[in-house]
């Protein structure tokens, strides 16, 4: 299960000599408001622990209730279409479409309707992952093999049967590995929504720090987010290997 | 126990009508075993998803035990060349699927499955999935959810066509088994004509496309035959000829 040391051990190497270099370059050039150094990031997220996970929650509650509700919508959306031929004409160009709007676009809009609290986030974390989703649950709907859809209408297989059992468990590994790429979408959607107008969290520590001129702050915010982000896929990863245990066999 | 009378298709292939089936006729007798031998790409494959309820003739009539049940479905049980086992399942549950969806008693279904599994050779594989399993094995496990299905009547579609020789004797020998012991009705296509002779009781040949039938051939050899025997030798050189001329003809 645990990758292992051949695998984890030269990308944690590089990681550490790439901020080695960058301590060195930061000390020669002492300049601290535009490139901190990492050991003075650290020492900041040390001392400002509490603030940073204070915000820190505030994004991934964003992130997890976008999450959650662009998988409810998006779900729901997909199954509609792959059902019936005619909402499929009618919504899945519009989709498509729609995924091209950037949701930097949206999101001033979206605080503006929404208001500086939790909901405008959500929204904007939901929206940048919806449309993927979609797309994503209908091609796994839509790949099921034919002659699997036959030997179930053979058995006399209920359409209710035909969802639950076949093309359902089939679209599964597309649905989950759609949610991978979207949980750190979400991230970006969240930070977006906040850098707009918010309050908390740590797209606006983030903003804040800066106005303040506590660069160090602002590189521990990105710190954490990248953390967060990490986190939250290998949480749909190792979702994704307990989901699909069959897709492990036969790879050795 | 089937019939089919005067069976028409026609499809559509690059825009333009190809009659694939001309009025074809056929029967298989309760606890029949009757192939249908064809060059690939005759119409064989067309005419089992007819019988089998999945598309409409253009006309023509089947009748089950004496009903009519022209596009119903729910008849036969229906096997195919491709092993068709869900990816996510374990082959126990594969095995199970017909049951399953019935809504019938699993606990009873698992017993059942379990006991042909060990017949099968496959006891020790009921918790695997698919991707680890051989080829003869997860056509085994196709064989067992057909079985599984309580169907008297068997549709198999060249189903042991992508094993090699010596699989598909062994699963010769466990259809045979299943065939006799069950009580079973098998018709059978598969374009191998030493296959048609090993197992059935009469072959049927149609013709290249469109496909009608061309000749019967009655196989009043004793299981398990022996390609040997000079019988065996003689229908197969019988029904050899009659292919060849099929193909001078086509």
């Amino acid at each position: 299960m645990w990758p292992k040391a051949r695998d984890y051990l030269p990308p944690l190497g590089l990681l550490l000599a790439l901020f080695g270099l960058w301590e060195l370059v930061a000390w020669r050039l002492e300049l601290p408001f535009i490139l901190p150094a990492p050991s003075a990031i650290f020492i900041r997220m040390a001392s400002d622990w509490l603030l940073l996970l204070r915000h820190a929650l505030v994004t991934l509650e964003e992130v997890l209730l976008g999450l959650a509700i662009a998988f409810i919508f998006g779900l729901a959306l997909a199954l509609l279409i792959f059902h019936s031929k005619t909402l499929e004409r009618a919504i899945y160009p519009l989709v498509i479409a729609v995924q091209n709007v950037p949701v930097f676009a949206i999101a001033p809009i979206l605080v503006l309707w929404l208001g500086y609290g939790l909901f405008s986030k959500v929204a904007v974390a939901a929206l940048i992952i919806f449309f993927p989703l979609v797309v994503n649950t209908v091609d796994g709907l839509r790949s099921t093999d034919r002659g699997l859809v036959d030997l179930f209408r053979v058995l006399e297989a209920s359409r209710g049967q035909l969802l639950l059992k076949l093309h359902l468990p089939h679209a599964l590994p597309f649905i989950l590995s759609g949610c991978k790429v979207g949980v750190t979408l979400a991230v970006v959607g969240a930070v977006i929504g906040e850098w707009v107008g918010s309050n908390a969290g740590l797209g606006f520590l983030m903003v804040q720090a800066n106005a303040r001129l506590k660069i160090d702050l602002l590189f521990a915010a990105i710190f954490w987010l990248a953390a967060l982000s990490i986190a939250l896929f290998g949480l749909v990863s190792a979702i994704e290997r307990a989901a699909l245990p069959w897709r492990r066999v036969g790879q050795g | 126990m089937l019939r089919l009378s005067g069976i028409e298709k026609g499809i559509l292939r690059n825009g333009l009508p190809l009659k694939v089936l001309a009025g074809l006729d056929l029967e298989v007798g309760e606890g029949e075993f009757v192939s249908l031998l064809g060059p690939s790409g005759c119409g064989k494959t067309t005419l089992l998803n007819i019988v089998a309820g999945l598309i409409r003739p253009d006309s023509g009539r089947i009748f089950f035990n004496g009903r009519e049940v022209s596009s119903c479905r729910g008849h036969v049980a229906y096997m195919q060349q491709d092993d068709l086992l869900l990816p996510w399942r374990t082959a126990l549950e594969n095995a199970i699927l017909g049951p399953e969806l019935k809504g019938a008693d699993l606990h009873r279904a698992r017993h059942e499955a379990e006991g042909l599994f060990h017949r099968f050779g496959l006891e020790g594989f009921e918790d695997h999935y698919p991707a680890e399993l051989s080829g003869g094995m997860r056509q085994r496990v196709a064989l067992i959810r057909t079985l599984l299905t309580g169907k008297r009547l068997f549709l198999l579609d060249e189903p042991f066509g992508s094993l090699d020789a010596m699989t598909r004797s062994v699963l010769h020998r466990y259809l045979l088994g299943v065939f006799e012991e069950f009580e079973k009705t098998i018709l059978f296509v598969t374009h191998d004509l030493e296959e048609a002779l090993l197992l059935s009781d009469r072959v049927y040949l149609l013709t290249a496309r469109p496909a009608r039938v061309k000749a019967l051939l009655e196989v009043p050899l004793p299981r398990p035959r022996d390609r040997g025997e000079p019988r065996f030798i003689r229908l197969e050189r019988e029904l050899e000829r009659l292919v060849q001329e099929e193909l001078h003809v086509a």
